[in-house]
């Protein structure tokens, strides 16, 4: 059980406390409800673009990090398909500035056209550094769009094309601000050495006076059921041929959610694992192999991928993933194997714990799915899931519908 | 009253880093171990130290596949009962070999640590290094350098090690493809019973510490791992370094991969803490100089760093970043006007004060947790140190004045002084 505190203020602010004193720091996260697959589709990149401007100054202070910096703390923010997180950690004894600094950027932007040049070359700097100039740094730019016809995980957080972040303009900042970053489009959470009723004060102090955006309308294009393999090959100079392969599945907050991941873990977690095994010990055609879920709120991925060894090729490589599939889906999986993976994820859990920052995080995370509460309820939520319905549920993800296959081969001079 | 929104709130009274030593214990065979004590959750972190690091070996690649062997084979266990055991227990076993030491990490339910102890003590003594095991981690590993080598920051990383400590010196040494080919299973187990003994290692045990613990070390490790009287332990020389400049051309690189630096001391050094406040100045956090230069000012790059990087008996200085192609001979020519300025201006109050309140919540957030309290102890102890070597850093470092910085950069920061390493596109046309 990990004990918390929440309310919710008048503008709508949802606020979760954890009590941890065995630290002098204190840990703060902000939750922005608005990541990629708000975008439009002709700019995107933008809510990853817009979360580096919210360090470019903000309405009364004009530089967010030298004051933070002053009071020892440290920064730093994510975005990605679904959300955007801001988080720090400061000394307990400087707190308040935490709440000045974030609360300010609620409160209204700097909006200096400087900052947008500059992060606007940062960021197209980013995509080169993280997804051009790197061996397998496409693979995502290529691997959702195949995947994804209509909804909008068809893009990349980091954006389609590299022209979409070059065109981004002042009002594009402004509207996109003036809708999604209000008080009750977010999610605070503090954790350390404090006390709910100080940090109530705190947060009706600095957060209370904001107002309330409008209510947003979020209407998410369904993407329809894959009937059909989708598949492509592109050619690069890497050292090794790569396959990846993509099944839809469901969203994060429903039961099939649990049920696949776990046929995820056991198939590749941990050196035990099926695939490990078979794959890459015994089998010696991949010298990694990972199966993975990507755990959006809408509708997500299960995703293959490995890297091929020893000649093997694609052909090889399919039958290889194709025969793990196939057994999860036709017989039921051992009871000590669903033992061991829900060992993995209650151990997971705990060291998942061991620190403020990712107790803050976590806390603001399970608000956003539904309920803070959700968070003590994770390891039931797995521990629900039988044999059967798991393979029920490998039926209804790898025999009712079909993959999307990005092959990814080696054009090499080694 | 109006709400001051303008000016930041008034700092409380500062906290200070204190922390309880670990508790000592020696075991039957000499080993020594540290018990910290701290959390709430039921998890225990085991952490084994080995001076069995890369510096160590005659033949490279040796240090780290003996380490990650461990868990293939042991007397009673082979590679898939190691991993069935480890993965039923929903724990995680790393083994993480650097140039100076080899650490096995085990993280656990305190309620399963006993099922997993026999195994550990096996593993420091009983491995088995198993032919066909090497032979798929060495396949792995291959491919794995291969990938990494077409990164441009791999690739500068390793070229920049040789430059700055020399190929000769054990520090410098860097892999190359036909390593791979060379090592055998008999360097393996010559490196194993030359290295890994009690007298050569230490344990840390963190997380909610119960009195069970130390006997069942002492069981498992401590009666079955023997000393051998006679381990010499090498101090790894330096090497002669030779060329200063090297640029690796990568022509269709979309970035260039710079790197510049010197060595430097170890954690030791009188001149250690004020070199680290001067590597903040310059490079060591976000609002650094450097970074509001090539990143807030030009946009050149998504970031440029400077760091401090201590082995044992040796360290080194570098800046590092990945820029624009077409940015890289005024990239260049930014960083080595930075290391100019700290040597001709003195710094300003209001910059000092920044950078040390900065430094002062690093000492503290680095000490966040019982797993991060274990990391924090390694790292003094492996230099003879313990929890009380941080307080004292830090409260040098708040002592620092501009004058003894001033004159720290004339003494370290010569731009004329510094090796240069690039690697992606040199020749802008």
């Amino acid at each position: 059980m990990l004990p918390f505190e929440s309310f919710t203020l008048k503008n709508g602010l949802r606020v979760i406390v954890h009590k941890d004193q065995s630290t002098p720091m204190v840990a703060m996260n902000i939750i922005y409800m608005v990541g990629s697959r708000d975008e439009n589709p002709e700019r995107t990149g933008f809510a990853h673009l817009f979360e580096h401007l919210m360090f470019g100054g903000s309405v009364n202070i004009p530089k967010y990090d030298e004051p933070l910096q002053k009071a020892g703390g440290e920064n730093n923010a994510f975005t990605n398909n679904d959300f955007t997180n801001y988080y720090l950690t400061i000394p307990k004894n400087n707190l308040e500035t935490a709440f000045w600094l974030e609360s300010d950027r609620m409160l209204s932007l700097a909006f200096s056209e400087k900052s947008l040049e500059v992060q606007r070359q940062v960021v197209i700097e980013e995509f080169k550094q993280n997804y051009l100039n790197q061996p397998y740094g496409d693979v995502y730019l290529l691997l959702k769009p195949l995947a994804y016809q209509k909804h909008p995980y068809r893009w990349n957080t980091i954006g389609k094309d590299i022209s979409h972040i070059e065109q981004a303009v002042m009002s594009d900042v402004k509207s996109f601000y003036k809708k999604y970053y209000n008080p009750d489009n977010a999610i605070l959470s503090v954790a350390g050495d404090v006390d709910t009723k100080e940090i109530l004060r705190l947060a009706e102090k600095w957060f209370g006076p904001i107002p309330s955006g409008i209510t947003i309308q979020r209407n998410y294009t369904e993407e329809p059921h894959q009937g059909d393999l989708r598949e492509i090959t592109v050619e690069r100079k890497v050292p090794q041929s790569a396959i990846y392969m993509a099944w839809h599945m469901p969203e994060r907050a429903v039961p099939g959610f649990y049920k696949t991941d776990l046929i995820s873990d056991v198939l590749s977690n941990g050196n035990s694992s099926r695939m490990y095994q078979n794959l890459i010990k015994k089998s010696k055609m991949f010298s990694d192999i990972s199966a993975f879920v990507t755990g959006d709120l809408d509708k997500g991925l299960f995703i293959v991928s490995g890297k091929l060894l020893n000649g093997a090729t694609k052909e090889d490589a399919e039958k290889l993933i194709f025969r793990e599939i196939e057994q999860i889906c036709d017989q039921l999986i051992k009871e000590d194997e669903l033992k061991k993976v829900n060992n993995k994820i209650e151990a997971n859990l705990l060291f998942s714990r061991m620190s403020i920052l990712s107790k803050a995080m976590n806390l603001a995370y399970y608000e956003m799915l539904g309920s803070v509460s959700l968070i003590n309820e994770e390891v039931d939520n797995y521990q629900r899931v039988s044999r059967k319905a798991m393979k029920e549920q490998a039926t209804e993800l790898f025999v009712e519908s079909k993959p999307s296959i990005l092959y990814y081969k080696a054009v090499n001079d080694y | 009253m109006q709400l001051d929104r303008s000016n930041i709130p008034p700092h409380g009274t500062p906290v200070h880093l204190a922390f309880e030593e670990p508790q000592r214990e020696v075991l039957d065979n000499g080993l020594e171990v540290f018990l910290i004590d701290a959390g709430i959750e039921n998890a225990l972190r085991l952490d084994i130290v080995i001076n069995a690091g890369s510096v160590f070996q005659d033949k490279k690649l040796t240090a780290t596949s003996v380490g990650k062997l461990l868990k293939e084979g042991t007397n009673g266990y082979d590679s898939s009962k190691i991993a069935e055991l480890i993965d039923n227990y929903g724990s995680y076993l790393d083994i993480s070999v650097t140039k100076d030491t080899a650490t096995i990490t085990l993280y656990v339910l305190s309620k399963h640590l006993k099922k997993l102890i026999p195994l550990i003590g096996k593993m420091l003594h009983e491995a088995t290094f198993p032919e066909e095991e090497l032979k798929i981690h060495i396949d792995r590993k291959r491919q794995e350098f291969l990938v990494n080598s077409e990164k441009v920051r791999y690739k500068a990383m390793l070229e920049f090690n040789k430059l700055v400590f020399g190929e000769s010196s054990a520090y410098g040494q860097i892999l190359d493809y036909k390593d791979f080919d060379l090592i055998d299973r008999n360097d393996l187990l010559r490196f194993y019973k030359d290295n890994y003994h009690p007298e050569n290692a230490y344990v840390v045990v963190s997380g909610k510490i119960s009195d069970e613990i130390v006997p069942m070390l002492n069981t498992y490790i401590g009666a079955t791992w023997q000393p051998n009287r006679n381990v010499i332990l090498q101090v790894p020389g330096p090497g002669n370094i030779g060329i200063k400049e090297k640029y690796i051309e990568k022509p269709d690189a979309m970035q260039s991969a710079i790197r510049i630096g010197r060595p430097i001391f170890s954690k030791q050094h009188p001149d250690y803490n004020k070199f680290l406040l001067l590597n903040t100045v310059l490079g060591g956090y976000f609002g650094s100089r450097l970074m509001s230069n090539l990143r807030e000012d030009k946009g050149c790059t998504y970031g440029v760093h400077s760091f401090v990087t201590n082995y044992k008996h040796a360290g080194f200085f570098s800046v590092s970043t990945e820029v624009k192609a077409d940015a890289t001979e005024i990239a260049m020519r930014e960083i080595m006007f930075e290391l100019s300025r700290l040597q001709t201006e003195k710094i300003d109050d209001d910059e000092l004060n920044r950078v040390k309140s900065y430094i002062y919540g690093t000492f503290l957030r680095t000490f966040d947790g019982p797993f991060a309290l274990a990391e924090r102890f390694k790292s003094a102890k492996d230099i003879g140190e313990g929890f009380a070597f941080y307080k004292k850093s830090l409260d040098e470092i708040l002592q620092v004045t501009a004058a003894e910085l001033f004159e720290t950069a004339n003494k370290y920061l010569n731009p004329e002084e510094m090796i240069t390493l690039v690697v992606g596109k040199v020749n802008n046309s």
